[in-house]
């Protein structure tokens, strides 16, 4: 389906139901929701830094998917992401 | 798996990847234009429609250049007179074989490591617009924005239209810095008065010259930035970055010349404190790949525009994509027509650079057990206890992760002076089944 | 350098900084000397694996012994030397390689290594991303991984603290007991121990050690994915014969959750650079054992040089009457398990001390059937 027809995208961040802009990044709708991204390797919350794809700090789970870079990923309906939040 | 056959294949889609793309269709060739992001303008343009930026991109859409967005290119090798590329989407691998290559990879920010950068909602300054505008909310969120160069302007700037309230901005170069500049301005009327249209939309926002995050301070995430001087301010956000490091990774990993002029400074600089240095410029260059009068690298068959041959920004990289398209295009005649216009923004951004060169003590913010590779987690203390990049390398694992040291090698050639060249392909994390499917391929379709 | 040293060794990959460790350890004072940096070469590009293997008597007891050292060792060593006891799991794809495997498990138990014969369910709840219908398997309990530049980097600072140095220069030739560098400087010693690596016969054109090329990867975390190092039991035919090119299955689990995948060996390939074939030539091999490790991503490539000897054992010893150094090289892809062994040996050969290794197996002395110099 073409995400671009609709008004509102609505993806699962953590599996709370999160609803963005056609066009968001997945970075920004778990930055939106108050998330964080991953859990560094000493167990650091880390978020988004460089927002173009180069620090790799934004990494999450999408749709089953380890370590996709967020920001470079537009959110789609019903994707479901996975945090370092997810409890 | 087969190669698909290209004349020109343009690798990214910024100013200077659109520019070559436009320029080589012009002359009439076959072009292929391929970029990691959703869409075309590079960092830049992100999401720009209006202006220069739409025109470009318009042109980029008619031009007949086959664009293909969400591409990345992990490995280029000049194989039997030709230049494959090998690449991966979201729809899978592909191996490109093309017969001229340019390269127009665009530049990454620099981070220099601060105590409390690692804290959510420490962005870049090029960082925080670019996740602005892909939807992240900044309105009535209090920022302050520190670093260097006149990126610090253009995203204040923005997130101030985008609702967020901007707190201050730290410049931290010196302002009599800025009359050398001023007199390269003068030469460049357009410039001055981008400049100021740009002053005029935050025109209440504290500018400060000398100034620079020293600390974040948070919890879960960043709550207050500490300044240099002291002073304490609340924040929801921190965007802080020193300028632009040239994405060089492709055109190394194909075997092109790269000149490295890591400075002088070395180690003991860094461990006596004391004897700070009194030059403001740093001297770091990074690698700037080598090109001839009209683009070409040392390998045949690749070009190089834009960034990666020394950060010129918006307007250089214009010229030199047109000009890298037109030699690709074998219309060299038309590319050495440029070369005078080239110069010229060349020089205002090697002005641009002097403004804005680094001072000593932005290099010295992180403490011992600041995290300046955060892939690994690899504290200053640890690395400061090397000898080198390599020897780091291997015995703290810093660069090791997949940024592949494009966050942590850029900061410890600042912080070090220390040359950080290793490339290998892939340079980006890919699949296994990319490399396995792309390994084998030699020939055309 | 004024200080006059007991020995010298060329090399500071892991066997030279063991030899160095092991000699300054018993008391002489040590010059370890070599091209920057530590830990670098071969030992740098390896897996880090610690295997006791089977292929010849020779060779079970210097990686049963260095095995021994390697867990005597563990509690000095510092944590980032990340050492973990996973294990080592060969995957018999057939009957045929089950056999084999049963072969071998005879063998370890009658010299008392721990090992266990695996059938085709309890390789699959033992690694459950292995496909589905392998014969089995065999795992050997204390095989273990660690991470060579941090043990280097431990082992000479111990030289260091015990009155010896460290170096960092080109050597352009060495005899037994003087060593002369690229800037034309001459050191003195009394005796000097050849632990070069591939490039060690570029020192002494005699010996028959060639440089086997190497093609690893490395993935992002992916913790659990696998448990073992996993070795394909092909992996004896394959990368033990002399053919030019090769491939064999070998999976490591880091204790981050990243993974090591290798291996491919090359003779006759001097450059360094990472060869998208073999790459992909390596994947497809792991893809045969692991459909799903497909999807994983790969963070970096690399490649090394093993010095690999015509009969695969190590050279470790002098020659009699010949002033040439006293040689600890030729450990293709061993050296890192092999490397505590080996400078056990050394140790003996130089200062008497006891070792129940038998130096005549792995002597520089040795017939290499027609493949040395002479």
């Amino acid at each position: 389906m073409d995400t671009r027809a609709r008004e509102v995208i609505e993806v699962f961040v953590d599996g709370r139901s999160v609803r963005v802009a056609p066009g968001v990044s997945v970075a920004a709708a778990v930055l939106n929701a108050g998330k964080a991204c991953r859990s560094s390797v000493t167990g650091e919350r880390r978020a988004a830094l460089c927002g173009m794809g180069i620090c790799f700090e934004c990494r999450v789970e999408i749709d089953g998917v380890l370590h996709e870079r967020s920001c470079m990923i537009e959110a789609s309906e019903g994707m479901r992401v996975r945090t370092v939040d997810a409890g | 798996m087969r190669a698909e056959r290209a004349q020109i294949a343009v690798v990214g889609a910024g100013p200077a990847g659109i520019a070559a793309a436009v320029a080589a269709r012009s002359c009439g060739a076959q072009v292929l234009l391929l970029d990691d992001n959703p869409d075309v303008g590079g960092q830049v343009w992100r999401r720009v429609q209006s202006g220069a930026a739409g025109g470009w991109r318009e042109r980029v859409k008619q031009s007949g250049a086959e664009i293909r967005s969400g591409v990345t290119v992990f490995d280029a090798a000049r194989i039997g007179g030709r230049v494959l590329l090998r690449c991966e989407s979201a729809a899978g691998a592909r191996v490109i074989d093309a017969e001229r290559v340019v390269l127009a990879t665009g530049a990454r920010e620099l981070f220099l490591p601060f105590p409390g950068w690692t804290l959510p909602g420490v962005f870049g300054v090029g960082g925080l617009q670019a996740l602005v505008k892909n939807g992240l909310d900044v309105r009535g969120k209090r920022i302050v924005v520190g670093g260097s160069g006149p990126l610090l302007l253009a995203v204040a700037a923005y997130l101030s239209e985008r609702g967020a309230k901007i707190e201050l901005i730290a410049e931290q170069a010196e302002k009599s810095r800025m009359l050398g500049f001023a007199g390269a301005m003068v030469r460049q009327p357009g410039k001055i008065w981008q400049g100021a249209k740009l002053r005029a939309s935050i025109i209440d926002v504290e500018y400060r010259f000398g100034a620079w995050i020293a600390e974040a301070r948070g919890d879960d995430r960043v709550r207050q930035a500490v300044m240099n001087d002291g002073r304490v301010i609340e924040v929801d956000a921190i965007a802080c970055g020193y300028g632009l490091v040239g994405n060089t990774q492709l055109a190394q990993v194909v075997g092109a010349d790269v000149v490295h002029q890591a400075s002088a400074k070395g180690k003991d600089s860094r461990d006596g404190k004391s004897q700070k240095r009194t030059d403001l410029s740093t001297g770091v260059s990074y690698g700037r790949v080598v090109v001839d009068d009209v683009m070409r690298t040392s390998v045949e068959g690749v070009l190089c525009a834009g960034e990666p041959l020394g950060i010129g920004g918006v307007e250089t990289s214009l010229v030199e994509g047109t000009m890298a398209g037109y030699t690709a295009a074998s219309r060299d005649d038309l590319a050495r027509g440029l070369i005078p216009r080239r110069r010229r923004e060349r020089a205002f951004a090697e002005a641009l650079e002097r403004a804005f060169a680094l001072r000593e003590d932005v290099l010295c913010l992180a403490r011992p057990e600041t995290i300046v590779c955060r892939c690994e987690d690899v504290t200053m203390a640890r690395i400061a206890a090397c000898d080198h990049w390599r020897g780091a390398k291997l015995l703290t694992r810093c660069g090791m992760g997949p940024c592949q040291g494009r966050v942590c090698g850029a900061a410890v050639e600042a912080m070090m002076g220390w040359a950080v060249r290793d490339v290998r392909p892939p340079v980006f994390p890919v699949s296994m089944n990319a490399l396995a499917a792309t390994g084998g391929a030699t020939e055309a379709e | 350098m004024s200080t006059k040293f007991d020995a010298i060794v060329i090399g500071l990959g892991i066997v030279g900084c063991s030899c160095a460790w092991a000699l300054s350890r018993r008391g002489l004072r040590v010059l370890a000397v070599g091209d920057a940096p530590i830990g670098g070469g071969a030992t740098a590009a390896g897996m880090g694996h610690v295997a006791i293997m089977d292929d010849s008597e020779a060779q079970f007891r210097l990686t049963a012994r260095s095995a021994e050292l390697w867990m005597e060792l563990r509690d000095e060593l510092p944590p980032e030397a990340a050492v973990d006891y996973c294990g080592t799991l060969w995957i018999a794809a057939d009957e045929e390689e089950l056999n084999a495997a049963k072969g071998k498990h005879a063998f370890y138990q009658k010299r008392g290594v721990r090992t266990e014969v695996l059938d085709e369910q309890s390789i699959a709840e033992a690694e459950p991303n292995l496909r589905s219908g392998l014969a089995g398997g065999l795992r050997i309990i204390d095989d273990s991984i660690v991470y060579p530049p941090v043990v280097c980097e431990w082992m000479l600072k111990e030289v260091s603290r015990r009155g010896g140095a460290v170096k960092f220069a080109h050597v352009t030739s060495a005899t037994r007991t003087q060593v002369w560098l690229g800037d034309g400087e001459m050191l003195n010693a009394g005796v000097v121990v050849l632990a070069g690596g591939d490039i060690s016969a570029k020192l002494c054109g005699w010996l028959p050690v060639r440089p086997r090329k190497g093609h690893l990867v490395i993935t992002d975390r992916y913790p659990g994915f696998c448990r073992h190092e996993l070795v394909e039991l092909g992996y004896l035919k394959n990368a033990h014969s002399h053919a030019t090119e090769s491939v064999a299955f070998n999976l490591q689990p880091r204790p981050t959750g990243q993974m090591l995948l290798g291996s491919s060996r090359q003779y006759g390939v001097e450059h360094a650079e990472v060869e998208a074939r073999m790459v992909a030539w390596v994947i497809e091999r792991a893809k045969l054992y692991m459909p799903r490790i497909g999807s994983l991503r790969v963070v970096r490539a690399w490649t090394g040089f093993r010095a690999a000897t015509p009969d695969s054992l190590p050279i470790i010893g002098g020659r009699d009457g010949v002033d040439e150094p006293v040689m600890a090289t030729g450990h293709e892809g061993l050296g890192l398990t092999t490397s505590l062994g080996t400078a056990e040996l050394i140790a003996s050969i130089l200062t008497g001390a006891r070792t129940t290794l038998d130096a005549a197996a792995y002597s520089a002395s040795r017939d290499f059937g027609g493949h040395g110099g002479h």
